[in-house]
């Protein structure tokens, strides 16, 4: 059969074509430019795998190992592309495989179309065989989802579900699709959609709140921004540096801000929360505004709610208007997509400088560097630890794309890389789901093909999804695996030996020989245990081409410091842990 | 005296789509908040369908709720109103024994007393139907209750909300 080009006739409407619904799915897909989808198949969705077959030019598919590996491969394409990623599962398992993939890329506001098998029509809610709920499984982790019974209802299920996860605030959506609505026959025709008239998902800029917001900026002796991930998705990098510019007002970034522009832009003062850098939690407290842009004043980022930013007022910028006063409250908000009204602000505002003020910030990262960055990196020891690897990351490829797992590591390569360009971090914020580093490093690296992506993990993240070691063999993706081995979950230890008297109640963890398990799945390996043999192994690593697993033996009970004690004020946060204080 | 709680009405206009009911259902679980009172029916627009729901919630805390439901891709508006604001207006159906009714007058002053319409009769049940205000439904049912097995379904209306958001563009 052939196969009908992306574009063709069909859109618009013109032209009318009889065929199944299953490759009326694979058609709408091609409709909406989407040439790589991450699936896994099943008894439910075997008539689209069947379709698939007949496209395998126009459309990739990537088969990974689990389909949570699927949607957080799908989560990384999305991330390090900007495009929608897309998912295949089958109907039960497969489709309930993807709920913690989905919840991820719900509350990091990532842009995934999934589609999932179910039994037929006649089945459901018999308990049918592989038959799960997954609308209303589903439903508080998706922005929308909808469960297609008849093939006529493909192609406008399709174009919704795109419009949906894209626009506004993007999100995953779900779409559960029958078994006779894929094996059923319709008259194709494809159009875009443009409008769901319950859904409005830019707000009209108000005029008079940006005029307002300009007003406090004019204002304003301490003057701070916070920036979320809202700018990388607006796609605001350019706008974001152009308000900062003018106003000469320093930026933190959230965890999922950072890399929005590069770390040594002049207004740039660090990481944000409870790993962050120490000047801005402890000056967050100092400013007397603060405004947040594309971020939502996430737990990690305030601490404890009644006293943060106690001397300030707030600016809240963000597209979703249940953002603004949920957890903070804005004196303004700025409602709207960051890359419209940054522009509309940076007009409002006066030309302004802050030397004295970010000179403080300035000051107490000189104190971190002393009592933290400089001991991570003293010479005299023959053990590794984390920060060592990612210092020697930076020396190495400016175009990296760095995805992490979820732990301690994570924070340590969010405060210890060196982001030069936008979309270089890519990481599990909201709902911090570890296993999800190396398959969402497989879809970053089957997005940015001409980026080098590492993807860094623990011990423990890693053996939670490792068996997508086998997706990376067969389909031959070049990524690059580092795996920080401290025998421990490193996170969840450092909290017990600092809140919980050093009882390390199931955190002491024993790996599998890496190594060979990189020879069982074809990899190419190495093991670092000393510090001396880690600048060749990394070097060896990027010079090996296609895929690498790298493990590093760490430090067993090295800690991430700064850190914000839960509960605690962002400027309660600590330089070390109290014994480490009276040791000295 | 933000947190205190009050009764609120939230009232929202939604396209007819399935899922929806559950998806807003949520919004209240998730935050462990009870609903007294929920009605889904068709509105005074077409193909628009309108959700009441009652509940005891503290102001601030409605706004947020308010918002999360606007959030929902099917929902055109929500709204919230002290139940003070509203001209609340309740109907109830209720039946009793039909031989708990011949053997007392007691009951049958009651029902005089607060206008009830007698809808039907057969030899087990005798139906009514109440309409008025929630606190003279409740204390007719209080004083009801001490003189018979009574049975009852309550349903809650609020007053008509002029919608001022994105319904208000399409009508």
């Amino acid at each position: 059969m052939e196969a009908p080009k992306s574009g063709s006739q069909a859109h618009g409407g013109t032209v009318k074509k009889r065929v199944k619904g299953s490759e009326a799915l694979v058609l709408s897909l091609l409709e909406e430019g989407v040439n790589q989808v991450f699936g896994y198949p099943g008894g439910s969705i075997i008539p689209v795998y069947d379709t698939l077959m007949n496209y395998e030019k126009e459309l990739n598919h990537l088969l990974v190992r689990h389909e949570q590996g699927a949607v957080h491969a799908a989560d990384g394409y999305a991330r390090a592309t900007g495009e929608t990623g897309v998912v295949f599962a089958t109907s039960g398992p497969g489709a309930t495989n993807l709920v913690t993939g989905i919840s991820n890329a719900s509350i990091d506001s990532v842009p995934l179309v999934c589609i999932t098998g179910q039994v037929p029509d006649a089945l459901l809610g018999t308990d049918g065989f592989q038959e799960v709920d997954i609308i209303g499984v589903s439903a508080p982790v998706t922005k929308w989802n909808f469960q297609i019974t008849k093939p006529e209802e493909i192609p406008g299920a399709i174009a919704k579900a795109f419009y949906i996860a894209r626009s506004g605030r993007p999100g995953p959506v779900l779409l559960d699709l029958t078994k006779n609505a894929q094996a059923g026959e319709l008259d194709f025709h494809y159009e875009k959609c443009a409008e769901i008239r319950s859904y409005k998902p830019e707000p009209e800029i108000d005029p008079e709140q940006i005029s307002k917001a300009a007003e406090l900026i004019n204002n304003s002796q301490k003057p701070m921004a916070l920036v979320g991930h809202g700018v990388i998705l607006g796609e605001a990098e350019e706008e974001l540096k152009a308000f900062l510019d003018k106003t000469g007002i320093p930026a933190g970034f959230t965890l999922l801000g950072l890399s929005a522009i590069p770390n040594d832009y002049p207004n740039y003062v660090g990481m944000l929360g409870m790993h962050g850098n120490y000047g801005p939690n402890i000056l967050t407290n100092e400013a007397d505004l603060l405004i947040g842009i594309g971020m939502r004043f996430d737990d990690r980022v305030t601490g404890k709610l009644n006293t943060y930013g106690e001397k300030a007022r707030v600016i809240h910028m963000d597209i979703d208007q249940s953002e603004i006063d949920k957890n903070v409250n804005a004196d303004v908000p700025v409602i709207g997509n960051v890359r419209k009204t940054l522009p509309l602000l940076t007009e409002e505002v006066k030309p302004n400088s802050f030397t004295e003020w970010i000179e403080k910030f300035r000051k107490y990262d000189e104190q971190e560097h002393q009592k933290i960055i400089k001991r991570q990196q003293d010479e005299d020891r023959e053990h590794v630890r984390m920060a060592d690897v990612i210092l020697q990351l930076n020396e190495r490829d400016e175009n990296m794309l760095l995805v992490t797992d979820v732990g301690q590591h994570q924070m340590v390569a969010s405060r210890y890389f060196k982001f030069t360009r936008t979309r270089s971090l890519i990481t599990s914020g909201g709902l911090g789901t570890m296993g999800f580093g190396v398959p969402a490093a497989i879809g970053a690296q089957v997005g940015a093909t001409q980026r080098q992506v590492v993807a860094v993990s623990g011990d423990g993240g890693f053996q939670m999804t490792l068996q997508e070691l086998g997706t990376i063999t067969q389909s031959n993706i070049p990524l690059k695996m580092i795996i920080l081995n401290n025998s421990y979950l490193g996170m969840v230890r450092q909290w017990q030996q600092l809140f919980f008297n050093k009882r390390y109640s199931s955190t002491p963890m024993t790996s599998p020989n890496y190594y060979k398990i990189a020879e069982g799945y074809g990899l190419n390996t190495n093991r670092v245990v000393e510090r001396k043999d880690l600048a060749d192994a990394i070097n060896k690593m990027f010079e090996t081409p296609g895929p690498y697993l790298l493990e590093v033996v760490v430090e067993k009970e090295d800690n991430v410091f700064p850190m914000i004690p839960p509960g605690a004020s962002v400027s309660d946060i600590m330089l070390e842990s109290s014994e480490e204080n009276e040791s000295e | 005296m933000k947190d205190k709680k009050e009764l609120y009405t939230i009232t929202v206009f939604t396209e007819n789509h399935p899922g929806l009911l559950s998806r807003i259902a949520n919004i209240f679980t998730r935050r462990k908040l009870n609903i007294e009172s929920l009605t889904v029916s068709g509105s005074e627009y077409e193909s628009i369908h309108r959700f009441n729901i009652l509940l005891k919630i503290s102001e601030e805390q409605v706004h947020k709720i308010v918002k999360q439901i606007e959030k929902q891709v099917e929902v055109f508006d929500a709204f919230a109103r002290k139940e003070q604001n509203t001209t609340q207006h309740e109907t109830t159906l209720f039946q009793i024994p039909t031989n708990e009714m011949l053997e007392s007058s007691d009951i049958e002053a009651l029902i005089r007393k607060y206008d009830v319409r007698l809808m039907k009769v057969n030899s087990d049940q005798t139906y009514f139907e109440k309409s008025g205000s929630r606190e003279e439904i409740n204390q007719m049912f209080e004083e009801m209750e001490k003189l018979s097995s009574i049975q009852h379904i309550r349903s809650v209306k609020s007053t008509f909300i002029k919608p001022d958001g994105k319904l208000a563009n399409i009508l």
